[in-house]
């Protein structure tokens, strides 16, 4: 049991790391004209950097034990920004140009779907080990 | 209709034959004991299967969970890895002392799988090779899980007495 519930757990680990690539992919969406941030700057892509989990203590001894994945960490990108010729902007440059967030939506979409694609295998992983569950209490039947 | 004559004299003999059939399984198993009804060889082997198959699911479902994790490499189970070397043909004994391969899926490890072209990331899980894995396991489990439980019934049904 111990194994089928850490795979549980993994694929669940897997759902919450993919749900926080979605929102990620999505804010970037959201913000991709948004010329004036708090800091003054436009709005930075932002990106998810994921890991798989260390094993805890108690999973360190059992070897088939499944890994999880964890979000260790939500970076900006550094890419240079973009430039629009726009001299009737309140945020254009003395040359008429505005800085404009360094965001590619195409990119962004794929992000997306990809996301999306895992979270769906995941849900799938985890019907299946509900599944080999309710077979194994069966037996008691 | 002489086809259902036919039928008709061909199905007496076998239904002397079931009972005869029945009355020798019932000697037998009188003597050879209970203890060969429940078969615990065959019990262990069930059992080691299933969790061979669970030990599978769970190397999938890891696969899985890092589908896009830099770096992460697919890992398999050691037993499912063994297994699928030893296809081919099962291990020949020259000597009682040999191992015949029954042992296999006693001792569970995971190792990376080797082969499988790497993205740029360093990431090499392919999602469709995955799912076929898990579902291959849960499809395992469920042979061995049927089979264990054919066999409960057969020893709950001397238990009760036949009834």
């Amino acid at each position: 049991m111990s194994i089928l519930s850490s795979a549980i757990n993994a694929s669940a680990s897997a759902l919450d790391a993919q749900r926080a690539r979605i929102e990620v992919a999505v804010s970037n969406i959201a913000n991709a004209e948004s010329t004036r941030g708090p800091n003054g700057e436009p709005y930075r892509r932002r990106d998810v950097v994921l890991a798989a989990a260390t094993p805890t203590f108690s999973q360190s001894f059992d070897r088939a034990a499944a890994i999880g994945v964890e979000v260790v960490a939500i970076v900006e990108d550094t890419e240079p920004f973009g430039h629009r010729y726009d001299p009737s902007h309140p945020d254009a440059d003395a040359s008429g140009l505005v800085a404009m967030p360094n965001v590619d939506i195409p990119e962004e979409m794929v992000n997306l779907l990809g996301a999306a694609r895992a979270y769906q295998a995941n849900l799938t992983a985890i019907n299946v080990i509900r599944d080999t569950v309710q077979r194994a209490l069966e037996l008691g039947k | 209709m002489s086809g259902g004559r036919h039928t008709h004299t061909r199905s007496l003999p076998t239904q002397g034959l079931n009972e005869r059939h029945l009355l020798f399984g019932i000697g037998l198993a009188l003597g050879r004991g209970v203890s060969d009804l429940t078969d615990s060889a065959i019990l262990t082997a069930l059992g080691r299967q299933m969790t061979k198959a669970v030990q599978s699911q769970a190397a999938a479902v890891s696969n899985l969970a890092n589908l896009d994790t830099p770096g992460y490499k697919t890992r398999e189970s050691f037993a499912e890895a063994l297994t699928s070397q030893l296809q081919p043909g099962a291990l020949t004994r020259s000597n009682s002392k040999h191992l015949d391969g029954s042992a296999i899926g006693a001792q569970a490890g995971v190792r990376e799988t080797e082969g499988l072209a790497a993205r740029r990331d360093g990431n090499n899980v392919q999602l469709d090779r995955e799912l076929l894995a898990l579902s291959r396991a849960s499809g395992d489990f469920t042979k061995a899980q049927t089979a264990l439980a054919a066999k409960f019934r057969l020893v709950r049904y001397a238990i009760n007495e036949g009834r």
